[in-house]
């Protein structure tokens, strides 16, 4: 899902359907690495294959028919029986889409994760898909990494109030993080809950967070975040910001680094993709296929984002071409001004 | 027959040897007896059987009418071809003006490819697909099973819920509107939970698992004969970001397309792709273009093309065998894929005995 932020005083929050995108491939590529022994081919035929360096599915899978009959001096339809017993060892499990209903159904709480706005949680089911990336986007000072923060007070929430009970890893690549905001908005979001403080220790306890500066540690900490999500119980990740190393180490006016830049974003992405499914938790950068178009205006104030309404002018149109106008000026405002939209331009 | 015995499909391994001991053609085989082939080249005598076996299948295959190991080539006359078309149906996309101009919907035993920039509507395209490929017959669908291959994870099944809920709702309303008995006791059958069940769902996270898929693909659907639309959504994400040797990618690509539309033609199902569209930079502007490359451009038989212009979202038929180019709006809403004019689905859904797929003849007025 791409909510994208954008400041038209006080702002927009765009929330967006169905993306076909970044997404998916599992960086681990657990079934392409599966050897070949451990398919069902016959031994004799392994270390054959073996010395030619063909020792798991990947590179079985990637011959033609021809070069197997070459390197396994076998016939034809040997091949292809061979091709099946290996495809059978790497493909992926059939499921229908009743079973997946009836998984998702009967663990209600665990398959949204809501936002605590409550009109665009009803515009999203439920709230931010539990499995899937949500990117949020929007030009600076527009209150991406107020929303951040936002969220991961809310993870640590028991489940009755609407959280995720669990802890929350919050990569910062911008050392935009502040603890004390963090306390700020728990204590001005849910003052009843937040009087005693133990719960406010308990509850900035369960939020780690790592500072990474450049890309490859970005992608290292990515890599290396499954036993982390095991050890602490992490139900939320918020990865703040993906753009701004980007931007910093790759100059896409010089040749060749757009496609190694690309590279890099979707292993990143392919990475905490898969983290997302494996694990169920909802991250904070993709998209996902739910809610048709809707826009809400939004303050920021102490106790984070608030929602001021809908906006229906610009129903159904696509963020992407609209003009993205910046804000002039700040203002945290405590009131609640209510502004004339700006026409959008088609 | 004086056929060479390089050309036989035998491994590699005994072509040499028999070519070592002098065999060249089919006919130096003839008479021989396995036991003695199998002393003379130093083989077993079962490889030997197989040898024989071979070669005398390949020769007796071109007198007789099928064989039963290799598939026979199928010969039909036009007027056979063409009766089969109409036979086959084609599955909806409930946008009416989609349906016309891809003649009446998306076809069977062809690869259709629906290209468009992320967002504009190709998984929800694809949703409304497998939805409707199990519309009941008495209702203009084809009563049959849905596989989807998800490469990219954006099948959400509360989506699906929606759309078929959309469907079936829609179909009550023709039953109830209709006098058609026969209507109204298909959709007693025709449920939400019945949709879900016959949506086959896989989820490749790369192109090994993706080809592994495929190449399962043919027994799948040979213990699903109901199974009337493939979709993979989509084709293109594997490729692009895994692998950078792109001659490799072609050639996986283009045996994958084979095998696709072997399948195809063999079950009787509709196989469509989702692409992703890449920036191809020109001297002066850059364009967007389908990805995956030129030579993927032939593979399919069908191309749609989806995009935004403004606020509205536009489906162009960029390549098709039978039906002229065309574009036509249309909008995703909350029950699914529809045309632009009225939020209900399409109102010319048709009753018994008018095909769906004939559309109206008009005189071509640019005298084309």
């Amino acid at each position: 899902m791409q909510i994208y932020l954008q400041a038209n005083c006080p702002g927009n929050s765009w929330v967006r359907s169905p993306q076909a995108e970044i997404i998916s491939a599992a960086r681990w590529q657990n079934m392409a690495n599966k050897k070949l022994k451990r398919t069902g081919l016959p031994s004799d035929l392994c270390e054959r294959l073996s010395k030619y360096q063909i020792v798991n599915c990947q590179d079985f899978l990637s011959l033609s028919p021809l070069e197997l009959m070459r390197l396994t001096g076998q016939s034809v339809q040997k091949v292809s029986a061979l091709a099946k017993t290996v495809s059978k060892a790497c493909a992926p499990k059939m499921v229908t889409a009743l079973e997946m209903k009836t998984e998702r159904c009967s663990q209600p709480s665990t398959a949204f994760f809501p936002t605590s706005l409550a009109e665009l949680d009803e515009v999203l089911h439920g709230g931010l898909a539990c499995g899937t990336l949500t990117e949020v986007t929007g030009p600076s000072g527009c209150g991406k990494t107020q929303f951040c923060i936002m969220l991961s007070v809310l993870a640590t929430l028991p489940v009755s109030m609407g959280g995720l009970d669990g802890a929350v890893i919050y990569i910062d690549t911008e050392s935009a993080f502040s603890a004390e905001r963090l306390v700020e908005i728990a204590r001005c979001r849910f003052p009843n809950y937040f009087c005693a403080e133990q719960k406010l220790i308990a509850m900035t306890n369960r939020i780690h967070l790592y500072r990474e500066l450049t890309c490859l540690d970005v992608l290292k900490r990515v890599e290396s975040l499954e036993d982390d999500i095991i050890l602490n119980g992490v139900k939320l990740i918020v990865v703040d910001s993906v753009a701004s190393v980007v931007r910093k180490e790759f100059d896409t006016r010089l040749q060749g680094n757009l496609s190694e830049r690309s590279s890099l974003l979707s292993s990143e992405a392919a990475t905490l993709k898969y983290l997302a499914e494996e694990f169920s938790i909802p991250m904070i950068i993709a998209k996902s296929p739910l809610a048709p178009f809707a826009v809400f205006i939004f303050t920021i104030q102490n106790s984070g984002l608030v929602l001021q309404g809908e906006d229906s002018q610009l129903e159904g149109t696509d963020p992407g071409l609209q003009p993205i106008r910046v804000r002039s000026s700040f203002d945290y405002c405590s009131g609640l001004d209510r502004p004339g939209l700006t026409q959008a331009k088609p | 027959m004086q056929r060479d015995l390089g050309s036989f499909p035998l491994p590699p391994a005994l072509r040499l040897k028999l070519l070592g001991c002098g065999f060249h053609s089919a006919g130096d085989l003839s008479g021989v007896r396995a036991s003695g082939l199998s002393k003379e080249l130093g083989i077993s005598r079962e490889e030997a059987l197989e040898v024989l076996q071979i070669v005398r299948r390949e020769s007796c295959g071109e007198e007789s009418q099928g064989s039963g190991v290799q598939l026979s080539v199928r010969k039909c006359t036009a007027l056979e071809l063409l009766e089969e078309e109409h036979a086959q149906g084609s599955v909806i996309t409930f946008s009416s003006a989609l349906d016309e101009i891809l003649g009446g919907g998306v076809p069977i035993a062809k690869i259709t490819e629906i290209c468009g920039a992320p967002g504009v509507g190709k998984t929800q395209l694809s949703i409304q697909l497998v939805v409707d490929a199990q519309i009941p017959e008495c209702f203009g669908g084809l009563d049959g099973e849905s596989v989807y291959i998800d490469t990219e994870g954006s099948f959400i099944v509360d989506r699906v819920v929606d759309v078929a809920q959309a469907a079936v709702h829609h179909c009550h309303l023709i039953a109830e509107s209709g006098q058609d008995p026969a209507q109204r006791q298909a959709v007693q059958a025709f449920s939400v939970s019945s949709i879900l069940s016959r949506i086959y769902y896989f989820r490749c996270h790369d192109y090994v698992e993706l080809l592994a898929q495929v190449h399962l693909l043919a027994d799948f659907l040979a213990e699903h004969p109901k199974v009337r639309i493939v979709v993979i959504d989509s084709i293109a994400f594997p490729f692009r970001h895994d692998l950078t040797d792109l001659s490799l990618r072609t050639r996986l690509l283009n045996g994958l397309a084979q095998q696709l539309i072997g399948l195809a033609n063999q079950h009787g199902a509709a196989v469509v792709l989702t692409n992703q569209m890449t920036t191809r930079f020109g001297p002066e502007q850059s364009l967007l273009v389908p990805a995956l490359g030129e030579s993927w451009g032939h593979t399919a038989t069908i191309r749609l093309i989806l995009r935004w212009e403004g606020k509205l979202r536009f489906a162009s038929l960029y390549k098709s065998p039978s039906q002229k180019e065309a574009t036509v709006p249309y909008q995703i809403t909350s029950l699914g894929f529809r045309d632009v004019q009225s939020s209900d689905p399409s109102p010319t859904l048709p009753d018994n005995g008018t095909n769906p797929r004939k559309r109206p003849r008009t005189e071509d007025q640019d005298g084309q």
